[in-house]
């Protein structure tokens, strides 16, 4: 089974058609990139895939379930799907540890009035999750940050923990856009390697946008070029580098 | 069949009274996206204005259409003050806090308005002059009109007519379209957003006066917190057309007073101030972008 | 925690065995206060903690309070019968904030005020309408059933309650709704979910101070709960921070004694001082201090 196969997919806004009649499938633990030039409709289409726009055409499925028309909550928890925000959207006033536990609490069915009485389901469904969480963390190296608000980290421990919050929610596929903006070269190494590490320790599928041409030729085994909302390549890194029409798209072409 | 035309033309009548403020609900919800609970009581500010300045200039000793006018301007001009004084103090230091303060402030400006009013004016309904005296009901066929609810309608028309002009075919209206539709991106135009929205506060808010005089000749009782209930109205009005848009404003505006006189004149009096609020909910539920709004979506 | 627990028992011994001796309208003012207590901390669940903004706060309150009168009064008057009034005012008021909820609270923040707004004037109107429970004459002759340790008992659950829901993944979510819609939507929180738990929780415990409220001051009228009531208890969560759930409790006491510190000057002017002060304060608040009155290290404090 596919781990993701988008079909025919379109979206306009008014009369501007952002993504235009695209195809892709990926078949699950690999990890794919999704570049192209700014306004390609990168955002747009992970915004699709998770439910924030409805598209016009087409269809989505995640390991064979349809998406389409399913709440960004309900594909979130049902369909296994996660993302991370271009400019960072952590819970700011919220401690890194609640971040990890806002994502990960889902359905548990305890009532909120064995909550407030501290029924024994609810002291070891708390344990449990804490103690997840703090695992989780220790693969991020943010171990040493849990009681701190979000918005006091550094900027890359919050790239970082979004990462590590998108993956409490139990994701299967994973949305990264661009992780990689703004870190610095070490970071964006310590990056690369957790990338990996979450596809095979894991078993991630991973769908990567990113602009850092280092990192998406390190890390992706394939890459989808994205121009004005059409698919215009995909292939390997080394095919994609060859690729005379992405060549054009980003650098235009020879008059 | 008579009765029926007589509540259509008192629906429209209260419903042109219920557009001028929800114009500028809707002006200002439009480049700021705050619901101005103050507006309000800018409309009550204008009623009391246009009274002082009748008894100060004693306009009501020769009543007419001049008379009127100086009243409604004097109304106007001091409104888009007050307007002007309250984005400027209470609101532009917020521009940057979270929503959910600004609209907490505009709550604190609203009550202290309607108990600074009750301290300046006193907290018992005055009588408002009669600036303009028909010397009698205007009879077609078996209908009775009161031409006060016809000068009522045309003034509110001829002001929205302004206002439309001003926003479609000046500079400036250009740039509170281009305000409403993104501030940063009209900021890094080049256009000066808060001078913008300054205006935009000034114009909405000159409206609500302008309203509040209409109020005062066709409803003669004036008091402080008369404006708590026809602001809430009003904005319920711009929601019904679908917040954000003029042309909804006018349109729900109408809708609303015509329904509340047909409630009022076949059905149960008493329930005339439910009514508003149980259109609101009744749309919210079932197209909450308003009957002529479009879907919005927020960026990602 | 526990320091918490020994002192508010402290607090109730004292009060229990010194109550007796006190001047009735120092009494009632404790009361009141307590009661504004209960109102602040449920309503700051809602605007403070979820991030809504609900105005009509005043209007599930009149909800518990006739109904529980309407208990006290058609039964046989015992003291055992008040616990299960209160609970059933709580229970029809959440009922309430589930009606007035479902519509509204899928969109902005913004329309739920309005519509919370006119939710509480729709319940007034009605209330003055039906003659069964004294319109607009109001409701005399209720019995005397709340007291001390009544009102401090349910301003310490309800105290109780709110931190531990806001500490279990209930809570939370309502943090992330507060936080950031889009990404707690994305992180798998139903927001509207979300915002419809904490309504409804807040509704609970409005409608419970509606009850106390009634059996304290033993008459009603819709008149009492108007707008103003509702931007009172909307002026203590801002006072004592929003989201600060304790904060709620120090400046509803505040409030309250300030109030009827004003009463004599309110007698003599004929004008409402309280609500002009009530204006300035919110506006101060909001330039100046927005996350109230107190410091940010008791607001930690309190949310640990």
């Amino acid at each position: 089974m596919k781990a993701l196969e988008i079909q025919n997919l379109s979206i306009a806004f008014g009369g501007l058609r952002a993504v235009r009649d695209l195809q892709i499938t990926i078949p699950p633990q690999v990890i794919y990139g999704l570049i192209g030039p700014n306004g390609a409709g990168k955002t747009t289409i992970f915004n699709m895939l998770t439910g924030v726009y409805r598209p016009t055409a087409g269809s989505i499925h995640v390991f064979g379930q349809a998406l389409i028309g399913k709440s960004p909550s309900c594909i979130t928890r049902k369909l296994h799907v996660a993302r991370t925000f271009q400019n960072i959207r952590l819970f700011r006033e919220l401690s890194v540890l609640d971040n990890i536990l806002v994502a990960s609490d889902g359905n548990n069915n305890i009532l909120a009035l064995e909550w407030i009485f501290g029924s024994p389901r609810s002291r070891r469904y708390a344990a449990l999750q804490v103690a997840q969480a703090k695992k989780l963390l220790e693969l991020f190296h943010l171990e040493t940050r849990i009681h701190m608000l979000a918005k006091n980290l550094p900027y890359g421990d919050q790239r970082r923990l979004e990462i590590a919050r998108a993956m409490a929610t139990g994701a299967r596929l994973l949305l990264l856009d661009e992780p990689a903006a703004g870190l610095n070269p070490a970071e964006t190494e310590t990056l690369i390697n957790l990338i990996r590490f979450l596809q095979k320790e894991h078993a991630m599928t991973i769908l990567v946008i990113e602009h850092d041409m280092h990192l998406v030729m390190n890390v992706c085994e394939r890459i989808i070029v994205l121009d004005y909302g059409v698919k215009i390549a995909e292939g390997t890194p080394h095919e994609i580098q060859k690729n005379p029409r992405v060549i054009e798209a980003y650098l235009g072409s020879e008059p | 069949m008579v009765e029926f035309v007589q509540h259509v033309i008192n629906g429209l009548s209260l419903g042109s009274i219920y557009a001028l403020i929800a114009l500028g609900y809707t002006m200002v919800f439009g480049v700021l996206q705050l619901i101005n609970f103050a507006h309000g009581d800018l409309y009550m500010l204008g009623a009391f204005i246009g009274f002082y300045t009748s008894q100060w200039l004693h306009l009501d000793d020769n009543p007419g259409i001049s008379s009127l006018l100086i009243a409604l301007g004097a109304a106007m001009t001091g409104c888009a003050l007050a307007g002007y004084i309250i984005e400027r103090c209470a609101y532009r230091p917020l521009r940057h806090a979270p929503r959910i303060n600004v609209l907490i402030t505009s709550v604190g400006v609203s009550l202290l308005l309607q108990f600074s009013g009750q301290l300046f004016f006193g907290s018992d309904a005055k009588f408002f002059p009669q600036l303009y005296r028909p010397s009698g009901m205007i009879h077609v066929g078996e209908l009775t009109i009161n031409p006060i609810q016809i000068i009522v309608f045309v003034i509110s028309l001829g002001l929205m007519i302004i206002l439309q002009t001003i926003i479609m075919k000046t500079r400036t209206g250009r740039a509170m379209r281009a305000v409403s539709f993104n501030h940063e991106l009209a900021a890094l135009m080049g256009i000066p957003t808060d001078r913008v929205i300054s205006l935009t506060f000034m114009l909405g808010s000159a409206l609500a006066g302008a309203a509040g005089v209409l109020v005062g000749l066709a409803y003669p009782k004036i008091e402080p917190l008369m404006g708590v209930m026809p602001g809430l109205k009003a904005f319920i009005s711009a929601v019904l057309g679908g917040i954000g848009n003029i042309t909804g404003a006018v349109v729900g505006a109408m809708l609303l007073g015509l329904a509340e006189e047909f409630l009022v004149g076949y059905w149960a009096p008493t329930y005339k101030d439910a009514l508003a609020f149980g259109l609101l909910i009744l749309i919210l539920l079932f197209k909450p972008t308003g009957l002529l709004g479009t879907k919005a979506t927020e960026k990602v | 925690m526990k320091k918490l627990i020994v002192a508010l028992g402290a607090i109730w011994l004292i009060g229990y065995f010194i109550i007796p001796s006190v001047d009735s309208y120092i009494v009632s003012i404790l009361l009141y206060a307590g009661i504004n207590a209960i109102l602040a901390m449920s309503l700051n669940l809602v605007n403070g903690c979820t991030g809504q903004f609900s105005m009509g706060h005043a209007g599930f309150m009149s909800i518990g309070g006739y109904i529980a009168a309407l208990i006290t009064l058609s039964l046989p008057i015992q003291t055992g019968l008040f616990p299960l009034a209160i609970l059933t005012a709580g229970c029809v008021a959440a009922f309430a904030g589930l009606i007035v909820g479902l519509p509204s609270l899928r969109l902005r923040g913004d329309y739920l005020a309005i519509v919370t707004l006119g939710f509480g004037e729709i319940i007034r109107v009605v209330l003055l309408n039906i003659n069964v429970i004294g319109g607009a004459r109001g409701l005399p002759n209720i019995a005397h059933l709340s007291n001390f340790s009544w009102v401090f008992g349910c301003m310490v659950i309800t105290l109780f309650s709110i931190e531990r829901i806001l500490r279990s993944p209930y809570g939370r979510a309502f943090l992330a709704v507060r936080e950031d819609e889009v990404a707690a939507e994305a992180m798998g929180v139903d927001t509207t979910h979300a915002k419809l738990q904490a309504f409804v929780i807040g509704a609970f415990f409005a409608g419970c101070a509606g009850a106390l409220f009634a059996h304290t001051l033993r008459y009603l009228n819709p008149q009492i709960f108007d707008f103003n009531r509702s931007f009172e208890i909307i002026i203590i969560v801002v006072l004592g921070g929003m989201g600060n759930i304790r904060g709620s409790i120090i400046a509803a006491f505040l409030l309250t004694f300030m109030r009827e510190a004003l009463r004599p000057l309110q007698d003599i002017t004929r004008i409402d001082f309280r609500m002009i002060i009530y204006a300035i304060m919110l506006i101060s608040l909001m330039l100046l201090s927005p996350e109230g009155i107190l410091s940010s290290k008791w607001r930690k404090r309190g949310r640990s």
